[in-house]
């Protein structure tokens, strides 16, 4: 009785699995992931990794450029006059407001972009081998938990009875479900990668369009803007006062060397979002592209490894 | 490039910015008259600083809604790494309702159940 239920619950559990490997492997030609396509994940991962946080960099710079210039306005002021200790006073906490406010701005945007992060950790993850070191460990202990089953049934109904003991089967069922499992991981992260890339793709062009949009051209012409602007400032400043005291030159000279740095920045951070869209597609053409015979010698392997795999399985099984 | 409104905005800002810096050196200013002019001279550019904020925000907008279209795939994409998982999970499951039938049975033959 214990055996036919032991049987049915096994059944019912491992017969889907085999079914549903074969069945999604057949229906999409065989595919499985292959260790390049494998690498090729994990070397677009790591490449954009931490890119989100580029965008909001030279934001919060340009807001801090903007509060020392305001600063720098105060401290130029007469106060021969005294309404111009209450403009001077009212000037700084607009300097510290206009920092604030581009700081968040910066913030904003960097939290938009970690989503580039998310979906970069999510591809290596989907593309892992994580899943088959927990299916290895699964597999093993149901086969040894089948055999201590049928250990078990044999010292209770067979031994007694003067019956030959059942012989252990636990590893080839052990076996079966790694290699069904398997192949079906496999199948499935090959099928689901390329679909969630494809799907991807004009999402990360658009988006790297929206930074080149952002820094290329609106950031980078408001900071050259800006740099025009302290220029006339100081030019001026100057003329009107006959000589600047040294810390004036020196402030300025500290706001030119960061917008120099920002505008650096802006292209650098819109460069790396061209390339990384290119990197993108790139990643999509792989996953994509017609197999070459290498690519099927390699689906080949990837799938003889999974055999592999799942025989090291039963051996281990057998010697415990 | 800021979007047309907000060009046209800047533009005239900036002209009316560089003539209140410029009028700041004319000679023969009384000290109000200065005073004014730096103040005029200071909303002006915060002015400027402003509608550049207003036009940041709208790209930061626009990235944001870029953003979102991308996180609700990762959300897809987290529920296939789910299913992926479930996978051994099912099989972890099995090996555990079967490693308990064992005993089932060896308390079942001692209790003289079977």
């Amino acid at each position: 009785m214990q055996t036919k239920l032991l049987v049915e619950r096994v059944s019912t559990i491992i017969c889907p699995l085999i079914c549903g490997s074969l069945l999604a492997v057949l229906h999409s030609g065989c595919a499985v992931l292959t260790k390049t396509q494998v690498g090729e994940v994990a070397t677009f991962a790591q490449a954009t990794k931490d890119y989100g946080t580029l965008p909001g960099e030279p934001i919060k710079m340009y807001g801090n450029v903007l509060a020392l210039d305001k600063l720098l306005q105060v401290s130029a002021r007469r106060y021969e006059v005294p309404i111009a200790l209450t403009n001077a006073w009212l000037e700084m906490q607009t300097a510290l407001k206009r920092g604030a406010e581009f700081d968040a701005i910066a913030t904003q945007a960097d939290q938009a972009l970690a989503i580039l992060d998310t979906y970069s950790e999510l591809l290596t993850k989907l593309s892992s081998d994580d899943f088959m070191d927990a299916l290895d460990k699964s597999a093993q202990d149901l086969g040894g938990a089948l055999d201590k089953d049928i250990a078990q049934y044999n010292k209770t109904f067979r031994e007694p009875r003067g019956k030959d003991a059942l012989k252990a089967s636990g590893s080839i069922v052990a076996e079966i479900v790694r290699g069904a499992g398997g192949i079906f991981i496999r199948n499935r992260q090959a099928v689901w990668l390329k679909e969630y890339v494809i799907k991807a793709d004009p999402l990360i062009v658009a988006l790297m369009d929206d930074i080149h949009e952002l820094l290329g051209k609106k950031l980078k012409a408001d900071f050259v803007s800006f740099r025009d602007r302290l220029q006339d400032d100081f030019m001026e400043e100057a003329r009107v006062s006959g000589k600047l005291p040294l810390s004036t030159v020196l402030t300025v000279s500290d706001i030119i060397a960061k917008t120099d740095k920002a505008i650096q920045l802006c292209d650098a951070a819109d460069t790396s979002a061209t390339q990384y869209a290119q990197a993108h597609s790139e990643l999509v053409k792989e996953l994509m592209e017609r197999k070459k015979l290498k690519a099927h010698i390699q689906e080949i392997i990837t799938l003889a490894n999974e055999i592999k795999a799942a025989r090291k399985l039963k051996n281990i099984s057998q010697d415990q | 490039m800021a979007n047309s409104q907000v060009q046209d905005a800047l533009d005239k800002v900036i002209i009316a910015r560089k003539a209140a810096n410029g009028a700041r050196s004319l000679p023969g200013l009384t000290p109000d008259q200065q005073q004014l002019l730096s103040t005029v001279y200071s909303k002006l550019s915060d002015a400027e600083d402003q509608l550049h904020a207003a036009d940041l925000k709208v790209s930061v907008q626009a990235l944001q809604s870029g953003a979102k279209s991308l996180s609700d795939l990762c959300n897809q994409l987290n529920r296939s790494i789910d299913a992926l998982a479930k996978v051994a999970s099912v099989i972890d499951q099995a090996a555990k309702a079967i490693g308990a039938l064992a005993s089932v049975i060896s308390t079942a033959a001692g209790a003289k159940i079977v």
